[in-house]
């Protein structure tokens, strides 16, 4: 049912270039403010980018940024006009999945293009790239590419210049009241090299059972999510296990899950008992393969970029003297 | 094939589990042991009932060894589950669904334990009951629908809105018209955690029933487009929405409700559907058969079984 990318040949976008149009779309959830978009605007035309606003950028309807037919309409304009070199989601939120069926396959295949986004926007990256090839980037959003200057900074390494990303550091650490959990926390030493693939874990479980099922096999996987409860992320963990989408992975990176506390998601109330660290913990301990908790690839505000489909390392080391987390992109993402 | 268990009897020996989260209290699991009374039949709690381990009722193989153990003992005719909440679609790795399969009995739960109710089904090959978990049980008329139900080899009572719910009875029907098929479903956001699994329900042809509880617009909504998405929307044959206490907007922005989304989407597969069907994992909710063959009427709001789910 799947349609596997390992039988397709991964496409590079070309690299963003001064001169270069943008679009701005909203596939999923509407920019809360219109003004919002003024300073990322500022910071585009300082990298010399010309932003295209897609037709409906400020539609509204219920929580989705107009309908589907509209949204899916701005995306597809922006893949078939060759003038827009990358695609730049203004927001995630939700609606991002209801836009696959909607799509102009056959225009997405024919003008590879940078498109970029996290959280929501996962689907669009994990669906175009497993049903084309294409190279999509786990990254920051329009409105979001300036919040921290380390988002910045790996937003122009993964898309701006054409050397391999390489190996990722850590944001600048607080030198008091660090934030938790700290950023490479060893739950299973190993070493890996693999294909990278992943993103926000509420969507890669949305895509459960259809045609767009993510494809783990040999692959360095990643997930991360917002605001879910402990038991919650537990059974979207279970649902994957169940699947057997970790049997055969290479290593699992476990980003920040920022603000996955008991009582966090206005729904189910459950025992404050269990934080999702003890849930993974308890599952990854003695894995077959590495597993690092805590990077920053979600949704704070630092957030690196991580191109799907590309050959990446992943070292965790771990003894009782000290330990060592690489995570290494081995290849360029772009083509010149 | 699906194997129809032995009605219940009057002393019938019933075990009561805990899948999923831990029952609120010792007393919590003493007033289900009244209730179970109450219908006739004799509780038998399971020995991990009441363990603590976080917001589970101990260990995945704890929980799975309790409905081992309820399944192979001959002596036991009926399993309840006691309480909802989270974890029953982790014990599901360490069920031995061979062994389960020759042992039906009459088992019966909702909510996460909506996941038991598919996996045994499928993997256990026996028509089972969506029915409250027996600790929110708090109404006269539910024991006696519990009892009725489970001890009935007729062909079961027609399902209609319910007047205790909204005194004037009303259904929805956004698209019109009837289905046959086999009954399946259940808590929506337990379905959609089996999506891509081998236990997952099948859904093509089916008649299928939904429920949720406490949950946001949007997730409901990620849901039925999970479903949307694998195809199965225009294979599906009719539609019952059942129960739906505490969703709503919650802090998400979405101004539309559920009901508009999941509205939008049946009529633009045309699959007859009629919302506010007494199914659910409250008192007020009839228990539903899964497995057995019925017709839905969307049009009129109805659901009429086509034969009994016991013998």
């Amino acid at each position: 049912m799947n349609t596997s990318s390992e039988t397709l040949p991964l496409v590079k976008p070309s690299v963003l270039k001064r001169g270069d149009k943008i679009g701005i779309v909203a596939p999923a959830s509407p920019s809360f403010e219109e003004g919002k978009l003024e300073f990322a605007m500022k910071r585009f035309s300082e990298l010399g980018l010309i932003p295209v606003l897609g037709d409906h950028l400020f539609d509204s309807l219920g929580d989705l940024a107009g309908s589907d037919k509209d949204r899916a309409s701005d995306l597809n304009k922006f893949f078939q006009d060759k003038q827009i070199k990358a695609i730049l989601a203004i927001r995630g939120g939700n609606g991002s999945a209801r836009l696959l069926p909607l799509l102009d396959w056959d225009a997405i295949a024919a003008n590879p293009k940078i498109i970029m986004g996290y959280s929501d926007i996962t689907a669009l990256l994990l669906a175009i790239h497993q049903k084309t090839g294409l190279v999509t980037f786990h990254g920051p959003t329009a409105s979001s590419f300036f919040e921290s200057p380390y988002t910045y900074e790996y937003f122009l390494k993964a898309v701006m210049q054409q050397d391999p990303i390489g190996e990722i550091a850590d944001p600048k650490p607080k030198e008091w009241a660090p934030d938790y959990p700290p950023t490479r926390m060893i739950l299973a030493g190993g070493q890996a090299v693999g294909q990278i693939t992943g993103g926000c874990l509420t969507l890669i479980k949305q895509l459960m059972g259809t045609r767009y099922e993510i494809e783990t096999e040999n692959k360095i996987l990643f997930i991360e999510d917002v605001s879910e409860e402990p038991h919650s992320i537990d059974r979207m963990i279970t649902q994957l296990d169940l699947a057997g989408k970790f049997d055969h992975i290479k290593g699992l990176i476990i980003g920040e899950c920022v603000g996955c506390k008991p009582g966090a998601n206005k729904r189910e109330r459950m025992s404050l008992s269990v934080s999702i660290e003890r849930i993974f913990k308890e599952r990854f301990t003695d894995f077959h393969a590495p597993v690092v908790y805590g990077m920053r690839l979600g949704h704070s505000s630092e957030k690196m970029t991580l191109p799907l489909g590309l050959k990446a390392r992943l070292v965790a080391n771990k003894n009782k003297q000290s330990s060592n987390v690489v995570l290494s992109i081995e290849e360029a993402a772009v083509s010149p | 094939m699906t194997t129809k268990p032995e009605a219940l009897k009057k002393g019938s020996r019933i075990a009561l589990i805990s899948p999923a989260s831990r029952p609120e209290s010792v007393q919590a699991v003493a007033r289900a042991e009244a209730v179970v009374e109450k219908m006739g039949f004799k509780p038998v709690i399971a020995k991990h009932a009441l363990t603590i381990n976080g917001y589970l009722a101990g260990t995945d193989q704890e929980r799975a060894q309790d409905i081992m153990d309820a399944f192979l003992d001959d002596s036991i005719a009926g399993i309840f589950c006691l309480e909802g909440g989270f974890g029953s679609i982790k014990t599901l790795a360490h069920l031995d669904f061979s062994r389960i399969k020759k042992h039906p009995k009459v088992f019966m739960g909702s909510h996460e334990n909506t996941c038991l109710l598919t996996a045994l089904q499928y993997q256990g090959g026996m028509v089972v009951f969506h029915g409250p978990n027996i600790c929110s049980v708090d109404k006269v008329e539910c024991i006696s629908e519990i009892k009725q139900t489970l001890a009935s080899t007729n062909i079961l009572p027609s399902i209609t809105p319910s007047l205790s719910t909204f005194p004037a009875g009303f259904h929805h029907t956004p698209f019109a018209g009837t289905a046959q098929g086999i009954v399946i479903g259940g808590n929506m956001n337990a379905l959609a955690s089996l999506m891509g699994t081998k236990y997952s329900a099948h859904f093509t042809n089916k008649i299928v029933f939904f429920c949720e509880r406490s949950e946001r617009n949007d997730i409901i909504e990620r849901c039925f487009t999970n479903l949307h998405l694998a195809g199965y929307l225009k294979r599906i044959a009719g539609i019952a929405f059942g129960e739906f206490p505490d969703c709503g907007p919650k802090d998400s922005a979405s101004m539309k409700s559920y009901q508009d989304i999941l509205s939008e989407r049946v009529i633009e597969h045309k699959v007859p559907t009629t919302f506010n069907m007494p199914i659910g994992d409250s008192s007020f909710s009839r228990v539903m058969p899964i497995g057995i063959k019925a017709k839905l009427d969307a049009t009129n709001g109805k659901i009429e079984f086509a034969e009994p789910a016991l013998v």
